[in-house]
């Protein structure tokens, strides 16, 4: 099988090549964003983190900053999320998504650590999770959510923390790939 | 979220890029009565999906996106050395080139079918080191000089080119005696009351003189360049001392400078890369022929089998990428760029999901010595750095190179297999 092209025709016939080429970059360019992190797409409901942005602009490192305790959000009566044995006023962490966690939940009663090292109570074995990636401390007013300076990030729905965050009800977050939500009953 | 394109897309997009560049390249060529490419391609596409089976058969778990970016590097390669052949007075040039590639993907396949596992190479970290100085000095020694240079072993009518394996040898080598020494250099370099880190800087000059050694016993630029280049790299990537690196990078420009001065074949080397154009019928011969070959590429190229890259000595081997720049214009060079950028990137992904330090450390080495290489090479033709004697992975000629090279991806593959979280998809 041989083309008889004339030299014309040839000269265009370059373009569906690089087209091809380019084609392969851009597949493969999509297969391999899939497994970077980002913004994670949360199956969550709005959750506008910057009205609840506390008043410490300090980006999480120092990690022993205690957190200024702003006014109480006003509103918000709690739903009725989780088991219904629960114990009204408790507080727990559900996994959403990314990682297999207890079923009846991560109850929250002491500051918890989430990281890649074994000394977190919550260990994400994820190599774009960091040693100490980001640290929940409950509160009278609800926990404080702060990343202890984590090179990829933790996220509050589609927005990156930049410093500690008071969750509500209801809250999605993100340590690497695995989401977790917050439940007050 | 879309689903993740899968690697038997990109395998397809791959034949297809081979299947339409061969054609158009045999039409190009029909002046000079091309040798048909179809056996060829045919056992191209053989080897490459042969691979890609077995490959997902044997070991499910590895990376899927590494054998999408070798092949189609071997197929724009290949399309580059076929259309070269006829044109250099070698019509059997693409067909050798694709028993090479083929063979290349046997010794992938194999590694993947050895049993065990790549933490055993762990074991025999002093035997790679003696085997890859060993083959060194016998190259030095005993081998074949081809322009001025001895780095290839004769048998028969096969050239066999030491560095290719010598590399990888030295990666294991690293990767294993850095793992086990890696605290200890880190406690020598926190000794207190600032003493210097004895120790790690004698482990660094150690690897400087081997590299300067290679420079003037060998002369040869390329190799010296290579492995003082994978030997920084991978010091910094298990101690993380920046200010120890950048010495070393002094005190390599230092022997640089040296080199300079006291050698003529270096000082020939540099002056060929400064102004090709005071010479250009002699010395600066090669270099103004790779320029007038890359301008007359332009943005788009002149087509496969369109262009004159055969005016340029060596095109089919070190001078690859500036047939492929003229032929398939920046756009192509550029695309092809990027697969590299993406296979090294796909390493270091591979380094990061490693279950253990030593596969960490083997997979950020070779994927930092696809980086060197590329870069030394790439810079070297388009008058960025000087021209050196080593091979485009997975593009260029070349037996040793091309079967060193599936190796190498042979390694990778298997330490993603056995992550501790598992990195295909």
């Amino acid at each position: 099988m041989t083309l008889e092209l004339s030299e014309g025709l040839l000269y265009f016939l370059k373009y569906p090549l690089l087209l091809l080429l380019y084609v392969f970059l851009a597949t493969a360019l999509r297969a391999m964003a899939a497994a970077l992190p980002g913004p994670k797409e949360l199956a969550t409901h709005q959750t506008p983190a910057g009205r609840r942005r506390l008043p410490t602009p300090s980006p999480g490192r120092t990690a022993e900053t205690p957190v200024p305790v702003p006014a109480p959000v006003p509103g918000n009566p709690p739903e009725a999320f989780g088991p219904t044995t629960r114990i009204p006023g408790r507080e727990w962490l559900e996994v959403v998504a990314g990682m297999e966690g207890p079923a009846d939940g991560i109850p929250l009663q002491a500051p918890i650590l989430f990281g890649r090292l074994a000394d977190c109570p919550v260990r994400i074995p994820d190599p774009f999770v960091s040693g100490h990636h980001a640290r929940l401390t409950p509160g009278p007013e609800g926990p404080v959510l702060e990343d202890l300076g984590s090179r990829n990030g933790t996220w509050l729905g589609q927005i990156r923390l930049e410093g500690p965050v008071r969750l509500q009800d209801g809250d999605h977050f993100a340590v690497g790939d695995v989401t977790f939500r917050y439940h007050r009953t | 979220m879309s689903r993740r394109p899968s690697a038997f897309l990109l395998m397809a997009l791959v034949s297809a890029i081979l299947v339409l560049g061969a054609a158009l390249a045999q039409a190009g060529l029909s002046r000079l009565d091309p040798p048909s490419p179809w056996p060829s391609v045919g056992l191209l596409l053989g080897a490459f999906w042969a691979g890609w089976l077995l490959s997902h058969l044997r070991r499910p778990a590895g990376d899927s996106m590494l054998l999408p970016l070798s092949t189609l590097l071997c197929s724009v390669g290949w399309l580059e050395v076929y259309r070269l052949g006829p044109a250099i007075g070698s019509p059997a040039l693409g067909e050798r080139q694709a028993w090479w590639i083929a063979l290349g993907v046997l010794v992938f396949i194999l590694s993947l079918f050895v049993p065990g596992d790549y933490r055993a190479l762990e074991d025999y970290k002093y035997s790679c080191l003696l085997t890859g100085v060993f083959l060194q000095l016998a190259v030095m020694l005993f081998g074949t000089e081809i322009n001025g240079a001895r780095l290839w072993f004769e048998f028969g009518p096969v050239l066999f080119q030491p560095v290719e394996v010598v590399k990888i040898l030295l990666v294991v080598f690293l990767a294993a005696f850095l793992r086990q020494f890696r605290h200890w250099i880190r406690l020598s370099l926190l000794s207190p009351e600032g003493r210097l880190p004895r120790k790690a800087l004698l482990l660094l000059g150690l690897g400087w003189a081997c590299a300067e050694g290679v420079l003037v016993l060998q002369k040869d630029l390329g190799m010296a360049l290579l492995l003082f280049g994978l030997f920084l790299s991978m010091f910094f990537l298990s101690t993380g001392r920046r200010d120890l690196v950048a010495l070393s990078a002094v005190l390599a420009g230092v022997g640089s400078w040296v080199c300079y001065h006291l050698f003529g074949h270096v000082r020939v080397r540099v002056g060929a890369w400064l102004d090709p154009f005071a010479d250009p019928q002699g010395q600066g011969y090669q270099m103004s022929q790779a320029l007038y070959a890359l301008a007359s590429g332009g943005l788009d190229g002149s087509g496969l089998g369109m262009g004159r890259p055969f005016l340029v000595p060596e095109a089919y081997t070190d001078f690859i990428f500036v047939a492929l720049a003229e032929e398939w214009g920046m756009l192509g060079a550029v695309g092809v760029l990027m697969v590299y950028m993406m296979l090294v990137t796909r390493a270091f992904r591979i380094a990061l999901w490693a279950g253990d330090e030593f596969g960490t450390l083997l997979a950020a080495g070779l994927a930092t010595l696809v980086a060197w290489q590329t870069l030394i090479l790439v810079g070297g033709t388009v008058q960025l750095a000087p021209m050196t004697g080593i091979t485009l992975p997975f593009m260029s000629y070349g037996g040793s190179s091309m079967l060193a090279n599936f190796l190498l991806l042979g390694i990778l593959w298997r330490i993603s297999a056995v992550g501790e979280v598992s990195g295909g998809d």
